[in-house]
């Protein structure tokens, strides 16, 4: 027998759809626990990179319609608009939130929230914490919520697998990472805020913890998943030296005009937007420093170089002024890069996946009893997502899904465990460290992450897209089945872990080869090279659900239930 | 990519307390240049010992924002997706938590009002200019202030000093909007 922990409302994930979603539950009166992988309020989540702002329509002209019809149009009409229209609507109300629990906005003089525009909104939108970054303020605020409420935060617990009895969501089965035992949560509501699959690619903006597990194990437990071909690409990003790989730099690429050079000091992006050159829109400047990385003309570590050097020396220095306690420049000044002369390693990577676990207006996904939010879930994105647009939608869809958890867990009796499903599952997240023969997890992690980014980013083609596929069924007929940790001891236990990450990613990597091999057009942040056009009719999600164990493929048909692609594309 | 760059010896700190009876210093050739202790960390995790345990937390991407990563440095506290490598460095887990295995400790509310470090770093506040707007108590990566009521007026005050980890972060005073804080090694 396990150890088994009971709640009502068991959220995993501590982001920031899950701290507000725990905060929700929590005071709709449900007894609520919350599961980190890591150190709860630190660790992983991508929240904390986020560096755009919390986008919310806030004074007329602007109105939550207009913000509606900006998402639904940056989405090439792939979203649930539906959805969309139930989550933003909260967003004005998540700004006061955030007010009243300790986040600092400027005002203007007439007393008006301080806010900027972010590229595709039509109006300012963009709110922004007055200490800078809002990411880890917004963060902060939320936690120091939950230390104040009766929920029960669990540390370092490794979710491996959903339970499901008797078609409804019963809990989970994680490992305890301290421990290093398996352990029973089981709950009447499960919420998954795992966050995205970002770093199920090389080069990503996340941190390498977001690396779908929760959509991989929603997948396996039989939950439809929608859109998984959709991951956001961002430019900017430093790829060397590695003690700053990955801080976001597409201010300095913004604020003050930067080039970006390829080996050969060519200014490439002139042969590809040679009239807005480096500001041209995110995926533009993506694909052209992907393409000249492809074409090997690019930096030794796969990027391109950044460069001010072509500015006079006083505009530099006015820059450097402006940005003295943004900790980014800072770094890359510490770790030797004279800005007023070198170039620096910049990337392309990954940053937000667009695709999850298929969800209705309620946050539910087609089990019962499991709701999915923030980056897990899907339907909010479509093709494309608007910069700054997470943060709302985290935070909308924590109030909706913690509401809906609390109120189910008021009629909902705690299920039962079935015994059979967790002896099998237990067993599987066993294996790497009970097996006594097998291969490390590590090159193959390293090897999907390979795969993806050759494969999967920009100018996908059915060759390479059939390639990733062969990629994958090989892991699973040689690599799943014989994966071993070598360290005897259970405790904080990585490669252990690893095993388990490659067991998720395999999943992610699978759904995305085979949803992009699918969609035979170009559509906002999924390109082919062979079909570059976008065609009226792939106005469709494609679904993907385990089925007899088998990965399984339609479509449907978007809905428009308020803009028709006529209304917005004239 | 570390071809070229040359390897020096760090010494880790290991100890799995379900394991082994007690704690021993590793060492590991790891690049320098361009690398942070995590960087290194990894490093060695990667390429020479899958036993090696140690927290990442956002691996320092977009500069250190989210304190899960705090170790010890031949006795000063940092962050060590922070601090750059040197050759010789000792690496050893933040004293003022619970020890779980390795460099990974247990941060939990109850574990850090157990646990006692010494003091590395004074935090200093100049009440003349400190509005008491609570942006450094949100913003410390290590929980290290709190605001308190001094002459009637909220100023920010140092609750924890011992958890600074001082110099390799400052993201105190380089955030604070009107320049009250200086953070000074303890004389």
């Amino acid at each position: 027998m396990l150890p088994e922990l009971q709640t009502d409302v068991l959220i995993i994930g501590g982001g920031m759809a899950g701290m507000r979603a725990a905060i929700e539950a929590c005071d709709k009166g449900a007894k609520t626990m919350l599961v980190n992988k890591g150190a709860f309020g630190r660790d992983g989540a991508a929240s904390w990179m986020a560096g755009a702002g919390y986008e919310t329509a806030l004074y007329p002209p602007d109105s939550v319609e207009e913000h509606i019809k900006d998402t639904i149009k940056a989405s090439r009409m792939l979203n649930n608009q539906e959805l969309v229209r139930v989550v933003l609507e909260l967003s004005p109300q998540g700004v006061k939130e955030l007010a009243k629990w300790g986040v600092r906005f400027n005002k203007d003089a007439q007393g008006r929230y301080e806010q900027w525009q972010m590229p595709g909104h039509h109006y300012m939108r963009s709110m922004r914490a007055s200490t800078g970054h809002p990411g880890p303020f917004f963060s902060r605020a939320l936690r120091d919520q939950i230390d104040q409420r009766e929920i029960e935060v669990v540390d370092d617990i490794f979710a491996t697998d959903l339970l499901i009895s008797d078609g409804k969501a019963a809990g989970m089965l994680g490992i305890d990472m301290v421990t290093g035992e398996l352990k029973v949560y089981r709950a009447k509501a499960v919420i998954l805020a795992t966050g995205g699959a970002a770093a199920c690619y090389n080069l990503n903006s996340n941190g390498n913890a977001t690396l779908g597990d929760g959509m991989a194990m929603a997948y396996r437990a039989g939950a439809k998943m929608m859109d998984m071909e959709f991951h956001q690409f961002t430019p900017g990003f430093v790829i060397w030296p590695p003690n700053i790989a990955g801080s976001d730099t597409y201010k300095v690429l913004t604020v003050i005009h930067a080039w970006l050079l390829n080996r050969q000091g060519e200014r490439f992006m002139k042969r590809y937007y040679p009239e807005t050159m480096e500001w041209s829109r995110r995926e533009q400047v993506s694909r052209s420093i992907y393409a000249e990385v492809r074409a090997r003309k690019g930096s030794p570590h796969g990027g391109v170089w950044l460069s001010l050097a072509h500015q006079p020396r006083n505009l530099i220095s006015q820059f450097l002024e402006f940005h003295k306690t943004d900790s980014v420049i800072k770094r890359i000044q510490e770790s030797g890069v004279d800005l007023y002369h070198d170039a620096f390693e910049v990337g392309a990577p990954a940053h937000y996946t667009q695709g999850g676990v298929r969800v209705n207006t309620k946050c539910e996904a087609s089990i019962d009893g499991l709701y999915a939010i923030g980056e897990a879930g899907s339907g909010l994105d479509g093709a494309d997502r608007l910069g700054g647009n997470a943060m709302p939608f985290c935070m909308g869809m924590g109030v909706i899904s913690g509401r809906e958890a609390a109120e189910r867990a008021h009629y909902q009796p705690l299920p039962h465990i079935d015994e059979e499903q967790l002896n099998r599952l237990a067993k599987e997240a066993l294996s790497p460290v009970e097996r006594a023969e097998g291969v490390s997890p590590t090159p193959s992690k390293k090897k999907i992450k390979d795969n993806m980014e050759e494969k999967a980013k920009f100018f996908r083609s059915e060759k390479d897209l059939k390639a990733g596929i062969k990629f994958v069924e090989e892991l699973r007929e040689k690599i799943l089945p014989n994966m071993r940790v070598s360290s005897p001891s259970r405790r904080y236990n990585m490669e252990w872990i690893e095993a388990m990450d490659v067991r998720n990613m395999t999943d992610i990597a699978d759904m995305t080869f085979h949803c992009a091999l699918m969609r035979t057009e170009s559509r906002g942040a999924h390109e082919r090279a062979d079909y570059p056009r976008e065609d009226p009719a792939w106005l469709k999600n494609i679904i993907i659900e385990k089925v007899n164990g088998e990965m399984t493929f339609t479509t449907k048909p978007v809905e428009f239930p308020y803009y028709k692609p006529e209304d917005l594309f004239k | 990519m570390s071809d070229q760059n040359q390897l020096v010896e760090i010494k880790v700190y290991r100890f799995d307390p379900t394991v082994d009876k007690e704690p021993r210093y590793q060492a590991y050739k790891v690049p320098q240049e361009g690398y942070s202790i995590l960087n290194a960390l990894q490093y060695a995790y990667d390429n020479y010992d899958k036993s090696l345990s140690f927290r990442a937390g956002c691996q320092g991407k977009g500069a250190a924002r989210c304190g899960a990563c705090p170790v010890v440095v031949n006795g000063i506290p940092v962050l060590s997706c922070y601090k750059m490598v040197e050759p010789g460095m000792v690496i050893e887990p933040h004293p003022k938590f619970e020890h779980v295995k390795d460099l990974v400790y247990n941060r939990s509310k109850a574990a850090i009002e157990v646990y006692d470090a010494p003091q590395h770093f004074v935090q200093e506040i100049d009440d003349e200019k400190c509005v008491g707007c609570n942006d450094c108590v949100v913003m410390c990566p290590m929980a290290v202030y709190e605001l308190r009521k001094v002459n009637k007026k909220l100023k920010a005050r140092s609750k924890d000093a011992s958890s600074c980890c001082g110099v390799t972060c400052e993201i105190c005073v380089d955030g604070c909007s009107k320049g009250a804080i200086a953070i000074k090694p303890l004389a």
